[in-house]
């Protein structure tokens, strides 16, 4: 069946989605709250979307600007069901990281950390764990060599490996594996998969490269149009297996892949639920998110003022409905794709999975009907 | 007003959620962490046990009703006794409301009654017997009557 064929119960569900997405805005609750703590990383990845280099020229922000920020939005959040991420750069390069988590921890606000692994061995994750840790993502991209070459270093596979089987060892921490998809990788995901498991991970991520950052000028870092349509069978049959939850990342509407390929429906929800600041302190919804959708900073700002009453664009997208989503049917349900998508200065869309999946379904049958011709 | 507000908008896609429950998406509406607990993490914060307890009748012939399901928190389902009582609980971190859900699946068996929904409100509670990072317990007493089928 054709991903733009939506079957009539799904349907309804989709419309009752848009309901719920727009009550979910109406309330805009803050429950995830990004802070890129550094910009300083130990890797140079190739694909990588933020500006960071090991020798970033842009100091770390201090701590205590960040709690002001978290002290000014504390009374409009519930701290209990508001979870604090710290990112990067590589968040563990900072040296007071665990006085950051046992802050968080005595604010008793959840928190965890984004990490690519690397520098992550017993000592440091004791340390974190102490400090109140309860979630952790590390990036582990494929097998060695396909790992190697994004992260742009011969050890970081082993090292980020290491960490994970630290990591599933370790009690009372939930933690996932996330994985860009990309041509060098994309071949060799069933046997990667087999590995994950082997070492008992539960959780795990899959995430496609968008084109902006270093990804945007790398033809390796993104999938053909069929390779993309078949990313979304292969996690459909995992999910069925039932061996690992293996979830599509946040972005994209996937049309009939919906509530096939992740536990939820499409929705975007930065600005609505997700905030960010960023390193120079500025304030936006997630931290790929820059130029023209910085709301504020919290050097100049109020972070609760600027939660309650910016963020305009992130809660009413019709200015999202023009180029190649000005007449599409399914805007309704997807309301522009993921936020991170749009080109920062114009606006545009930069990638539409639906139409993506769409080309890669058409190029697939045409492939057999030459096949078939040929025969 | 606009706490008001809030609840109203919560309070209605509470339903958006239980009819997508039914229609076979239970967990759709997920993500981060929600006030219904759909994603119950403990990340290093306290938690509680949220309980609800009481008796299913008939709004009829206050008669107890055996074997109404309860769903609670879309986590926690049980049956009434052939006392009509009953009780779930959820484990989690914080929870203000929580939709609850009655409904008679044993079809004529105990008679036929109407399914009832409501919210309960666990604002103004108290937590007992906690110890460390568990807060304890925090119990709402919910006694329904169901309208029978005519």
């Amino acid at each position: 069946m054709s991903v733009t064929n939506i079957p009539f119960r799904k349907k309804v569900a989709l419309n009752l989605h848009r309901k719920f997405k727009s009550n979910e805005k109406k309330v805009h609750r803050l429950n995830y709250l990004l802070w890129e703590c550094t910009l300083r990383c130990n890797l140079n990845c190739i694909h990588c979307g933020s500006d960071c280099k090991k020798d970033a020229f842009t100091e770390d922000m201090p701590a205590k600007d960040f709690f002001k920020a978290l002290d000014e939005i504390s009374p409009i959040v519930n701290n209990h069901n508001t979870m604090i991420v710290l990112t990067g750069g590589e968040a563990i390069l900072r040296k007071d990281i665990e006085e950051i988590g046992q802050e968080l921890y005595r604010r008793e606000f959840p928190w965890g950390i984004v990490s690519n692994g690397y520098a992550l061995d017993k000592k440091r994750l004791n340390g974190l764990m102490n400090s109140g840790m309860r979630s952790i993502t590390i990036s582990l991209d494929g097998l060695k060599d396909s790992h190697n070459w994004l992260r742009n270093n011969p050890k970081s596979f082993q090292k980020a490996f290491n960490a994970i089987k630290l990591l599933t060892q370790t009690n009372d921490l939930r933690h996932d594996v996330v994985t860009c998809v990309n041509q060098n990788n994309f071949h060799e995901l069933d046997k990667f998969y087999k590995l994950l498991i082997s070492i008992g991970l539960k959780e795990w991520r899959i995430f496609t490269i968008f084109p902006i950052g270093r990804a945007k000028n790398e033809e390796l870092l993104q999938l053909n149009p069929v390779q993309f349509k078949q990313l979304f069978d292969f996690i459909t049959l995992v999910r069925k297996e039932q061996k690992i939850k293996l979830s599509y990342g946040c972005e994209g509407f996937l049309g009939n892949y919906e509530g096939s390929v992740r536990d939820n429906f499409f929705f975007c929800r930065s600005g609505i639920n997700i905030a960010s600041i960023l390193v120079d302190g500025s304030i936006s919804g997630c931290p790929n998110l820059r130029d023209n959708f910085i709301q504020g900073n919290i050097y100049k700002d109020n972070f609760a003022e600027i939660w309650e009453n910016k963020y305009e664009k992130f809660r009413d997208r019709r200015w999202m409905k023009t180029g190649i989503c000005s007449d599409c049917e399914f805007f309704k349900y997807c309301e522009g794709n993921g936020m991170h998508l749009h080109d920062e200065k114009t606006g545009e869309l930069l990638m539409c999975h639906l139409k993506r999946i769409e080309e890669g379904e058409k190029v697939a049958l045409n492939n057999k009907k030459c096949r078939n011709y040929r025969a | 007003m606009k706490k008001l507000k809030i609840r109203y908008f919560k309070n209605f896609n509470a339903i958006i959620g239980f009819l997508l429950s039914l229609l076979g998406f239970a967990s759709v509406c997920n993500s981060c962490a929600t006030d219904y607990g759909v994603e119950p993490d403990e990340y290093g914060v306290p938690y509680a046990t949220f309980k609800v307890a009481g008796t299913v009748e008939s709004k009829e012939s206050s008669e107890h009703l055996e074997n109404i399901r309860v769903i609670f928190a879309y986590q926690d389902t049980a049956y009434t006794d052939e006392n009509g009582n009953y009780e779930v609980s959820s484990i989690i971190e914080s929870l203000e409301e929580a939709p609850i859900s009655f409904e008679d699946v044993d079809g004529a068996q105990n008679g036929s009654y109407r399914p009832f929904d409501t919210i309960v409100d666990f604002g103004d509670n108290e937590f007992t017997g906690g110890d460390g990072w568990d807060k304890g317990t925090a119990k709402e007493d919910l006694d329904v009557k169901l309208d029978e089928v005519e």
